[in-house]
């Protein structure tokens, strides 16, 4: 391996490894000699930023404490009805739920696993109440107007909650992180100037309604320009 | 009460360099037991999916709920049945609680494409204009699947480095004493991961 290569290599290494600042002089005189190394160090740090936030949001997905998520009561029954050999391009769906549950126990009555001996897991926790949030309502900004400088929503909410709101570019949209995240009380928040500065003329938001046990009440969500 | 059902899962056995194809060999082990009717291991099994929901859950939260609440109870038992079909694939190459949470992100992803798709032939889909689909350009997506196929196709050292090092928070030193190799070695094969995922990535977007 040359000098260079190794100098390269050691840089790379150092830099991914979070020893060498990515803007060390080091680091900046050879990319400014070599623009490959700069893409190659962009590339690099990019695909680790990537699996960093993967790796963050996979955590954050399996975290305990989260049981009462829609469909919990399903695992089981579906499961069971799976393991009798049920058809499994014809799984149950909750619409049809009036089915569902004689066809999980006789199910389970056959195959003998899940339900013998009351073992009180706890996926059979009942439906989930869907609360008072559904059904919320974007009021503004929606379409084009002169501002961002408030959103507001409406809902029928009990006032013990929490709404999340997430604003993102419209362009690629939500499926991005957003811009900007806020947590806030009631059914409107105004956008302070330093917050309105980074937003681009067309944007995407919603807003979602938190109860104090931490479930989702309903989202709304609407496009917006100025 | 059926003890079985609550049991941590054993730690998983690794060869000294982590070598092994099934690097969680104990989960594989579960799932073949389950298969071949051991009703422990069902149980087992299926406390261990039992996170289906939640991860469905939260990721389609973090994507800023293009699922209602109503339609994920439907999303849940469309993947549990994904899952059930694909489990004789499961090679333990990573834990199996985080390849259930592939598929999930992935059956989430395709699920809101076809609720776009949907809604738009019904002509009634502007509220959901913002559901990209899949050949505008979906960065984020491409990005989710770029990086689990990548993954997928590392040495299983090197994933393991990876996660190790990402999702666990372990130092070089730390990695390097569970798979004896020296801290710089450690150093060496993260980097070489490292630019085989982003060849992957890459690859993905310029595929698209």
């Amino acid at each position: 391996m040359s000098e260079t290569e190794e100098r390269r290599s050691r840089l790379l290494e150092g830099v991914l490894a979070g020893e060498i600042a990515p803007d060390a002089a080091e680091v900046e005189a050879l990319r400014a000699s070599s623009p490959e190394f700069g893409r190659e160090l962009d590339g690099l740090l990019r695909a680790r930023a990537l699996l960093e936030r993967d790796f963050e949001e996979e955590r954050e997905a399996l975290a305990p404490g989260r049981e009462s998520a829609p469909g919990q009561e399903l695992v089981g029954p579906t499961l069971d009805r799976l393991a009798a050999g049920g058809p499994a391009d014809d799984a149950p769906r909750p619409t049809r739920r009036t089915w569902l549950l004689p066809l999980a126990a006789a199910a389970a009555v056959l195959v003998g696993w899940a339900l013998l001996g009351g073992d009180g897991s706890g996926d059979r926790d009942g439906p989930v109440p869907l609360g008072s949030g559904d059904g919320l309502r974007a009021l503004r900004p929606v379409g084009r107007g002169p501002s961002f400088d408030r959103f507001e929503f409406e809902g029928m909410l009990d006032g013990h909650h929490r709404s999340v709101l997430r604003i993102w570019p419209k362009d690629p949209g939500p499926l991005d992180e957003p811009l900007h995240t806020e947590t806030f009380r009631g059914h409107e928040w105004a956008a302070p100037p330093a917050v309105l500065s980074t937003l681009p003329e067309e944007i995407e938001w919603s807003v979602t309604a938190v109860s104090l046990e931490g479930d989702e009440l309903g989202t709304a969500r609407a496009s917006a320009s100025r | 009460m059926d003890l079985l059902e609550n049991a941590p899962t054993p730690p998983e056995p690794e060869d000294a360099h982590g070598e092994t194809s099934g690097a969680h060999s104990a989960d594989v082990e579960l799932v073949h037991r389950a298969q071949d009717n051991d009703r422990a291991a069902r149980l087992q099994l299926r406390d261990r999916l039992s996170c289906v929901p939640r991860i469905l859950s939260s990721r389609n939260a973090r994507l800023g709920n293009p699922l209602s609440r109503e339609e994920l109870p439907d999303l849940v038992q469309d993947v549990l049945v994904v899952i059930w079909r694909k489990l004789p694939e499961f090679e333990g190459r990573a834990a199996l609680e985080t390849w259930i949470y592939r598929i999930c992100t992935l059956e989430l992803m395709n699920a809101a494409r076809s609720k776009r798709r949907r809604v738009r032939a019904g002509g009634d889909g502007d509220d959901l204009e913002w559901i990209p689909a899949r050949d505008e350009g979906l960065p984020v997506l491409l990005r989710f699947e770029g990086l689990y196929r990548g993954l997928s196709r590392l040495a299983p050292r090197d994933e393991r480095i990876l996660r190790r090092k990402h999702y666990d928070e372990k130092t070089f030193e730390e990695i390097g004493a569970e798979l004896g190799l020296t801290p710089s070695g450690v150093k060496h094969h993260y980097y070489r991961a490292l630019a085989t995922l982003r060849d992957y990535l890459e690859e993905e977007e310029g595929g698209s």
